[in-house]
């Protein structure tokens, strides 16, 4: 019985890599036509073929949660600037929320304070508008300047006016 | 220098909050140009006086209580012609205020429900149409029942020219009347 050939570390790399189906077109196609054609090939073939069938049986290795943090903490910086521009506008959009929200809760309350609690006016009031809490009852029956003046017509109170 | 951005985004999205609770915050109405310290003062020792007069003083303070009850358009819309009002020369003051004591006057004066319709119309023109048709319609009443009737007979068109032309005629009258007599020696 004869020894059969050692592989050269480039035959057995292409080898592996046609198991993998790495290769294509003419290098697949030498490797199809050693492994018809060369016993120590082919053996070689089966070998790794009947090693990676094993290795499926191993249990296979969870990675634990740290892991995927601290890969995706590596590869945050990695991230491209369109990610990058929308987690500023989805922090922006959440900031501005809050703040709208906070200005709408803001405005509701006095808002509502003002409406639901009476102001009782004490003398501050009364000494700002003194003149026109004078004049009130006068100015309620007239309400506007152009009206006033329109009602000095002979017609209306001119003359009464006048004679007065 | 990261975080320090961070901080900078949080305080000015924070700043249109700041801005609003000011703006929001309560503060006096608008006044009338009325109070700074010279009218606060002033107003100050009226007030003072009228305290003396316990009447007056409750009926002042009845009415800053309604005043304070209208709607917020509403003072605005008396605090501007207070404004508009006392801008004017006091000689225009004088007649105005004559005028509208003259009008408040007769309007207590009327039937309820022709007060209530003057004081619901809220268009300044429909409003002054609407006291003129009532005020011609006392005029006429008043007048002597044979003018009156001789008044009525007329067809619309007419009717308003010679009302027109009663009223100047009335006017003129008037005029006359209020001229000083002149003295009986004065004449000689």
């Amino acid at each position: 019985m004869t020894e059969p050939a050692q592989l050269s570390d480039q035959e057995r790399a292409d080898l592996v890599a046609y198991l993998d189906g790495e290769l294509s077109g003419e290098a697949a196609r030498a490797v199809e036509a050693k492994l018809s054609l060369n016993p120590a090939f082919r053996a070689e073939a089966d070998a790794l073929r009947r090693t990676w069938e094993l290795l499926d049986f191993l249990p296979r290795p969870q990675p634990s949660a740290r892991f995927t943090h601290r890969t995706m903490e590596r590869l945050s910086p990695l991230r491209t600037g369109e990610q990058r521009w929308r987690d500023r506008w989805r922090a922006s959009c959440l900031g501005l929320g809050w703040a709208a929200a906070l200005l709408l809760a803001g405005w509701g309350g006095y808002a509502g304070y003002n409406r639901l609690v009476s102001r009782e006016p004490g003398e501050p009031e009364l000494l700002r508008d003194l003149r026109i809490i004078e004049n009130k009852r006068m100015y309620d029956r007239i309400e506007n300047l152009d009206f006033w003046q329109a009602l000095d017509s002979p017609d209306l109170f001119g003359n009464e006016a006048s004679n007065s | 220098m990261r975080k320090f951005r961070v901080a900078i985004i949080r305080y000015l999205l924070l700043l249109p909050l700041l801005i609003l609770l000011a703006a929001s915050s309560p503060r006096d109405e608008g006044t009338t140009g009325d109070s700074d310290a010279a009218s606060l003062e002033r107003n100050r020792q009226l007030l003072q006086k009228w305290k003396t007069d316990p009447e007056h003083y409750a009926r002042l303070r009845r009415d800053l209580r309604d005043f304070w009850a209208l709607p917020e358009a509403k003072r605005q819309q008396l605090r501007r012609l207070d404004r508009d009002f006392y801008r004017l020369n006091s000689k225009t003051q004088k007649r105005l205020w004559n005028v509208a004591e003259h009008y408040t006057a007769w309007l207590e004066r009327l039937p309820e429900d022709e007060r209530r319709l003057i004081e619901q119309t809220t268009d300044t023109q429909d409003r002054l149409r609407l006291i003129r048709t009532i005020r011609e319609r006392q005029w006429i009443e008043r007048l002597p029942q044979k003018v009156r009737e001789d008044l009525e007979k007329l067809p619309a068109k007419e009717k308003s020219s010679r009302i027109a032309l009663l009223r100047k005629q009335e006017q003129r009258q008037r005029q006359l009347w209020s001229r000083p007599i002149p003295n009986k020696k004065q004449a000689k």
